[in-house]
């Protein structure tokens, strides 16, 4: 794959008068292919087309003759379409994915499962080998092919799975927040949206996670899904129809495992409904408050900038020179020397961690009170988040991209500056961010998606498509037009290697 | 990085030494010495009372070594006077509770 990267790599390209883009790895010149040979996934694919035919054939001519042996022409016009059609079509298009992943995959069959899928007309081939990773990894087993896979929304699924039995659910949510805003053309099949997801949100129910299942489920499909994320917003404290949470649990599999959850659910709404009973009021508190948003960030619930302002105005009054005049005395009992100090190094310590929670919150920073307290905060949650880009950006060295670098390890490495640009953007200091994007961001990551493509090519293609798309994006946010129109196109050169 | 920083500070602020050691924050450091030595013999003994401890935030789980961690803690006037501080912040919502 040739991208503008590579294009530049000999004579790199001026923005704006400066020397700006990155010089990528040149692509080693191809000699000229004399003549076009079938290809060995053509093959394959061609050899699937054939069984499928022969085997569906026979299946459907012989529920055609013995039906209609047995039947002797008694059958009216709806009970032929529904023998002849309805159900022959069922076994073709949705019974081989359905064994796969609901009867074999659970069970540990895996061959038996990856047979599912080689007959699922819904499992393109070139999937496959990335759904038995897939398989592989949910039922917590070595995969020896790992390292040839490609990157895609199957071995994504895959390693946020693996994140997430690690303990390190941070990984995974920004897994899922990267496959819930993929680009028009990257590819996230209907079944990894049912079942890979799936995986992830049933995970976080059986921990109680209800805020991750929540989240995960948003870019999930399928019957099952779709009753927990109901299941979610109910425990989260929202209304949920009982006779909606009842047709859910009918219509999804698993009903016997999920029927405790959702009688339980049914029952306290019912109970709800006729007295509903007095919450326990939230904390009023500055430390309480503080702590109880602490607890909340390590749940992984959304917390919102305005809720740490809040915050910052009840600490305001807590921590203000009467306090810290009473901490002093307490310090000169306690035999402490330097007592002011110390008071102030509490305040201090206070300041940081709310600064730790807002550089993590949603929502503007922009918005901060007029006060002195919270212009320090802001000013403080925005070093931390630029900080926070920098380090990322550390992992993201163009030289360090080669064979042993997977490409989806490379991808992971991208979200975690991903998701430190987000939370600063969404913080709003585009003027620091549009300096720290001319500065380093947009070369070292132009860099590095050259690098990654020219080192793997197809099989980082899905990858390098994502981050180009997502470096055009960040580029028309800072306003640099050169490096939008230079990484549309990388993009476009990336879907086309895709398809 | 930034999900294991809240989880400590968070761990932190509930495992506050006055509250595994369930003393007032007032208390004299006798009486400190005291209530961990007796809490770290009933936990010796296997008393099923001592291996809780209460917090504003519900019931926690009490170990010899949290209880050895917060007669250290509580011995540097310095770090007693910041946990005396969120004690006495947390004692509040407490009292408050039913």
């Amino acid at each position: 794959m040739t991208t503008v990267g590579a294009a530049m790599s000999s004579h790199p390209a001026m923005v704006r008068g400066e020397q700006s883009s990155p010089a990528p790895h040149a692509i080693p010149p191809r000699a000229p292919v004399a003549r076009r040979r079938p290809s060995r996934a053509n093959l394959h694919a061609t050899v699937r087309l054939l069984v499928w035919t022969a085997l569906w054939g026979t299946v459907l001519r012989n529920i055609g003759a013995s039906v209609g042996v047995w039947a002797e022409g008694s059958l009216g016009a709806a009970a032929t379409i529904l023998i002849g059609v309805v159900i022959p079509a069922w076994l073709f298009i949705v019974f081989p994915s359905w064994f796969a992943f609901r009867i074999a995959g659970p069970r540990g069959m895996r061959r038996l499962a990856a047979l599912g899928c080689w007959m699922s007309p819904l499992v393109r081939m070139r999937d496959l080998p990335s759904i038995g990773a897939w398989f592989d990894v949910t039922a917590d087993r070595p995969c020896p092919g790992w390292d040839e896979l490609p990157a895609d929304a199957w071995t994504a699924l895959a390693s946020a799975v693996q994140a997430d039995r690690r303990r390190s659910p941070a990984r995974a949510a920004e897994i899922a927040d990267a496959l819930a805003h993929l680009p028009a053309g990257a590819r996230f099949s209907w079944l990894a949206r049912v079942h890979g997801v799936e995986a992830l949100v049933v995970s976080a129910v059986a921990r109680r996670d209800w805020a991750t299942a929540a989240r995960h489920a948003r870019i999930g499909q399928g019957r099952l899904i779709r009753l927990l994320a109901l299941v979610a917003r109910g425990i989260g404290g929202q209304a949920v129809p009982r006779r909606q949470l009842w047709a859910s649990w009918l219509l999804a599999p698993m009903r016997c495992t999920t029927f405790p959850l959702v009688r339980a659910l049914a029952r306290r709404d019912a109970v709800a409904a006729g007295a509903r009973p007095s919450l326990p009021p939230p904390p009023s508190g500055a430390h309480a408050r503080h702590v109880a948003l602490l607890e909340a960030a390590v749940r992984h619930e959304e917390i919102r900038a305005d809720e740490v302002f809040a915050l910052a105005a009840v600490w305001q009054g807590a921590i203000d020179d009467a306090a810290l005049a009473v901490l002093r005395a307490r310090a000169l009992e306690l035999g402490i020397r330097d007592g002011a100090a110390r008071a102030l190094a509490l305040r201090d310590q206070v300041l940081g961690e709310l600064a730790l929670l807002l550089a993590r919150a949603d929502g503007e920073l922009a918005r901060a009170p007029g006060h002195a307290f919270g212009e320090t905060l802001a000013g403080r949650a925005r070093e931390q988040q630029l900080a926070r880009i920098r380090e990322a950006l550390g992992g993201l060295d163009a030289d360090a991209v080669g064979p042993a670098l997977h490409p989806l390890a490379a991808w992971e490495r991208w979200l975690t500056l991903r998701a430190a640009w987000e939370r600063a953007e969404q913080g709003g200091g585009r003027a620091a961010l549009a300096a720290l994007w001319r500065s380093t961001v947009r070369d070292s990551l132009w860099s590095y998606c050259c690098a990654l493509s020219h080192q793997h090519g197809a099989r980082a293609a899905w990858a390098v498509f994502v981050m180009f798309d997502w470096l055009a994006d960040r580029a028309e946010y800072v306003g640099d037009l050169v490096a939008v129109l230079a990484n549309r196109e990388n993009a476009r050169i990336a879907l086309a290697s895709l398809r | 990085m930034i999900a294991g920083d809240f989880e400590n500070l968070a761990r932190e602020r509930v495992a506050n030494p006055f509250f595994v050691l369930a003393v007032a924050p007032d208390a004299a450091v006798a009486e400190i010495e005291r209530q961990g030595q007796r809490l770290l013999s009933e936990l010796a003994a296997g008393l099923e009372g001592a291996r809780r401890y209460p917090t504003p935030f519900g019931a926690r789980e009490r170990t010899p070594e949290l209880v050895r961690v917060a007669i250290a803690e509580l011995r540097d006037p310095v770090r007693r006077l910041a946990h005396e501080w969120w004690a006495r912040g947390l004692a509040d919502l407490a009292a408050a509770a039913p």
